[in-house]
């Protein structure tokens, strides 16, 4: 270099074009400034490592700024340009004192430091600057290196820069968040949530007044639910009609959007109206507000205000959004998880409540794993005792054997359900009938985890249900032998009868007679019937009102078992028929008495019936047995075990009859 | 055992308690030509009715008096004689030895008694009538 020191200025001309050769927007502005009005002088005429330093930064991508000599002139290259903001380009040549005036305080040190021979280095240094005309928080890494002439002094500063404010914001934000959520999770009443969100939105921000508010159905007033204030600012109560702070404002809320206001006196979106209802509002100017739609309607708002205008940042409305999603989330988390006890506590109490049901749970091999009351009294297990024991132990005997508790499991397994009813051991050996259903428990992805078993003790009902069978197959068993005595009478009486009309009657009456010993036994629910009841009610169908007493009932109450009740109440039929028709009572001054008496002391002949006919004809053996004769023979005889005698006495028919201990209800 | 070629002339063992049921079954084994013996209507008059051996098959009622009519059948079986169960029951609950045996429900009908008796007694080439 020092060769070309003679023709030094001709050189420097001729190399100012290759110095700002490729320099950008930056190096044709240093090209078309007037030199010759600075102290520096036209740039052919700048000392050598002035021209290196400005080649230097302006062929680099990176930030980098120098600052040359006592004024401290200022060059930058396009990627420091932005940093200037407004203050590009006039600050190019401009002293660095002048141009980072607002942060001097703060820089000035350095650039001293530098100055005297010492390098700086600052890393996210958080400078306030105006550079847009309003105060920004900015944060920056930089270093001032000395530039030193010949001699050894220092003769101005290399200024390698960045700004490091988004990462500085994003990591802030993120501690922010991280203790947000740290708190929020903490929480387990919306109210709380808010709370804590508010307030610690509210302090970062450093803003009057950070609230949230919940809507009515309709999405039209909205009410506050909690407010943090800076103390100055006005708390919020009641409720407020969103419309009122202008239209346009709330549409956008409604459709999902942020809404930010600076000044609510200068905010052309605002008419006077809206505007006076700002100031209103606890003279709020400033306001950021974070709309929360559900299924579509406005539900909620979380909103920043300020009694001053203020220029909200997009940091600022990130970390509202932030806040506002992570309290939002954490209302829903607390209302599912009260909803989730409230039906976990709602089907514990259930379960717990139902003893009449025995509920529990099994793993895949059949290993009990709950037991709710009801199976504890159902079973008779308590639940130390069957907690792990195979729910085989549940079963009887046989049906162990059969295998039928893997059965079971299996056919649940394979459909999901399996119903059944059968018989349960109980802890003491007894066993109760067991109505329910076995369910399959399945995992997320579908696989059989275990199962779930609901029982009821069914055992009365099974028994009324056998009683029901028992008696039903008694009533038809009854009705069969009737219809075969109704078929045996009727095929008898026809076989004695010389006509149609004589059957009819003969029938007909002695099914009549059939019927009212039912009907008697019916009364007394088929233990039993009383005799007198019986002959009496034969006697009347065959005496009218005129005549009557001709027939005359005597003797002690006594009961008939219901086939002695049928059996006699026939035998009474037949000897008044043959009455009516042959004897006593076919004669105006004919009677009948019929009387009975008990032989304690006599079990074949302890009870003993007379019948007695008087003036009547003269009586005369018949030459042949009817079926009414034969009837009461051998029903007598054969079926009741008794004995009967017939005396055809020329004054009156008598017949005496002898039944045994057994014909007669004991209970009587 | 030598089976018998028709109905007319064998002597049935009638065992039932109700007096008109017997009379029936005595009227409809008369019709065929039987000879009916008894009827006996408990387990103790049946029982001894067996002992005197003089009938060729038994209608039995299930129900005696209140008692069942099982040693009456199993005392029957154990002689080999022929008999038929008799019952107002639609399906008597009858032990498992006895469950392919014959069974004549009430109210009876000549010509069921008939086919019952044939098919239980007869030589199997007379059956057919």
């Amino acid at each position: 270099m020092s060769e070309n020191r003679a023709s030094e200025k001709s050189s420097a001309y001729t190399d100012i074009d290759g110095l700002l050769h490729d320099g950008g927007e930056v190096g044709r502005l240093i090209r078309n400034l007037d030199w010759s009005k600075t102290s520096l002088g036209s740039p052919g005429r700048w000392p050598q490592p002035l021209q290196t330093a400005i080649s230097l930064i302006l062929n680099s991508r990176y930030p980098m700024g120098v600052i040359w000599g006592s004024d401290l002139t200022f060059f930058y290259n396009d990627a420091y340009a932005p940093f200037l903001g407004a203050r590009h380009p006039e600050a190019l040549a401009q002293p660095f004192k002048d141009v980072w005036a607002e942060v001097w305080d703060t820089i000035g040190p350095f650039v001293d430091t530098a100055l005297s021979g010492e390098a700086t280095w600052s890393e996210d240094l958080h400078l306030v600057m105006t550079r847009n005309g309003y105060p920004e928080d900015t944060w920056w890494s930089f270093s001032y290196s000395p530039i030193r002439d010949e001699n050894g002094a220092v003769i101005g500063l290399l200024d390698v820069c960045s700004e490091t404010t988004i990462k500085v914001l994003f990591e802030r934000r993120q501690r922010f968040f991280e203790a947000l959520s740290e708190r929020l999770r903490l929480t387990s009443k919306p109210l709380d949530a808010v709370k804590v969100a508010v307030e610690m939105l509210g302090r970062h921000l450093e803003v009057g007044r950070c609230g949230y508010g919940i809507f009515d159905e309709l999405g039209e007033y909205v009410t506050v639910m909690h407010d943090w204030t800076d103390g100055i600012m006005p708390a919020n109560t009641g409720q407020q009609r969103l419309d009122d702070f202008g239209m346009v404002p709330a549409t956008e809320l409604r459709t999902g959007r942020i809404v930010r206001i600076v000044d609510a006196l200068a905010d052309t979106r605002l008419d006077a109206a809206d505007a006076a209802a700002h100031i209103a509002f606890g003279g709020m100017r400033a306001s950021l507000c974070v709309p929360f739609l559900k299924d579509g309607r406005l539900a909620a708002i979380m909103y920043a205000h300020q009694a001053e205008p203020r220029r909200w940042t997009k940091e600022e409305e990130v970390l509202l959004s932030g806040v506002a999603e992570r309290t939002w989330a954490t209302i829903e988390r607390i209302w599912a998880e009260t909803a989730l006890r409230a039906s976990e506590e709602k089907y514990r109490l259930i379960v717990e409540g139902a003893d009449r049901y025995a509920i529990f749970m099994t793993s895949l091999d059949g290993r009990i794993q709950t037991w709710n009351s009801g199976a504890e009294r159902m079973f008779g297990y308590n639940q130390p005792e069957i907690l792990n024991q195979n729910y085989g132990v549940l079963f009887t005997a046989e049906d162990r054997r059969a295998g039928r508790p893997a059965a079971e499991l299996q056919q649940a397994k394979r459909d999901g359900t399996s119903s059944e009813e059968r018989w349960y051991a109980r802890k003491n050996g007894s066993r109760f009938w067991g109505s329910g259903m076995m369910m399959s428990l399945k995992d997320a992805r579908g696989s059989t985890t275990g199962f779930l078993q609901i029982l009821r003790d069914r055992t009365e009902g099974k028994r009324a249900q056998e009683h029901r069978n028992l008696l039903m197959a008694e009533l038809n068993h009854r009705v069969k032998n009737t219809l075969a005595s109704i078929q045996s009478i009727a095929t008898q009486t026809i076989r004695n009868s010389i006509s149609l009309d004589e059957f009819k009657t003969a029938f007909e009456t002695r099914l009549m007679a059939l019927a009212r010993a039912h009907d008697l036994l019916t009364v007394g629910e088929w233990r039993g019937a009383d005799l007198r009841d019986l002959v009496e009610l034969t006697l009347k169908t065959f005496s009218d009102e005129n005549t009557f007493p001709r027939a005359i009932a005597t003797g002690p109450p006594v009961k008939l078992i219901p086939n002695a009740a049928v059996l006699i109440n026939l035998v009474i039929h037949e000897l008044a028929t043959n009455a009516a028709k042959y004897g006593a009572l076919s004669r105006p001054t004919g009677s009948v008495q019929v009387s009975w008496e008990i032989h304690p002391a006599d079990r074949k002949r302890r009870l003993q019936i007379v019948w007695e006919e008087s003036g009547g004809p003269e009586v005369t053996e018949p030459t042949s047995t009817g079926f009414g004769m034969k009837l009461m023979k051998r029903g007598i005889t054969h079926e009741l075990d008794g004995e009967i005698e017939l005396n055809f006495n020329p004054q009156g028919l008598q017949c005496t009859i002898f039944l045994p201990a057994k014909t007669i209800v004991s209970d009587q | 055992m030598k089976r018998p070629q028709r109905l007319h002339g064998l002597r049935i063992l009638v065992v039932e308690d109700e007096i008109l049921v017997a009379m029936i079954l005595e009227e409809m084994l008369r019709d065929l030509g039987c000879e009916v013996i008894g009827p006996k209507g408990s387990v103790s008059s049946a029982l001894e009715a067996i002992e005197q051996q003089n009938f060729d098959a038994v209608i039995l009622d299930v129900n005696l008096k209140g008692e069942r009519a099982e040693p009456v059948a199993n005392a029957l079986a154990d002689h080999g004689i022929p008999f038929i169960f008799a019952s107002g029951y639609s399906r008597p609950d009858l032990p498992a030895r006895f469950a392919s045996r014959p069974f004549l429900r009430k109210p009876y009908e000549s010509a069921t008694l008939a086919e019952i008796l044939k098919t239980t007694l007869l030589e199997p080439n007379r059956r057919q009538k």
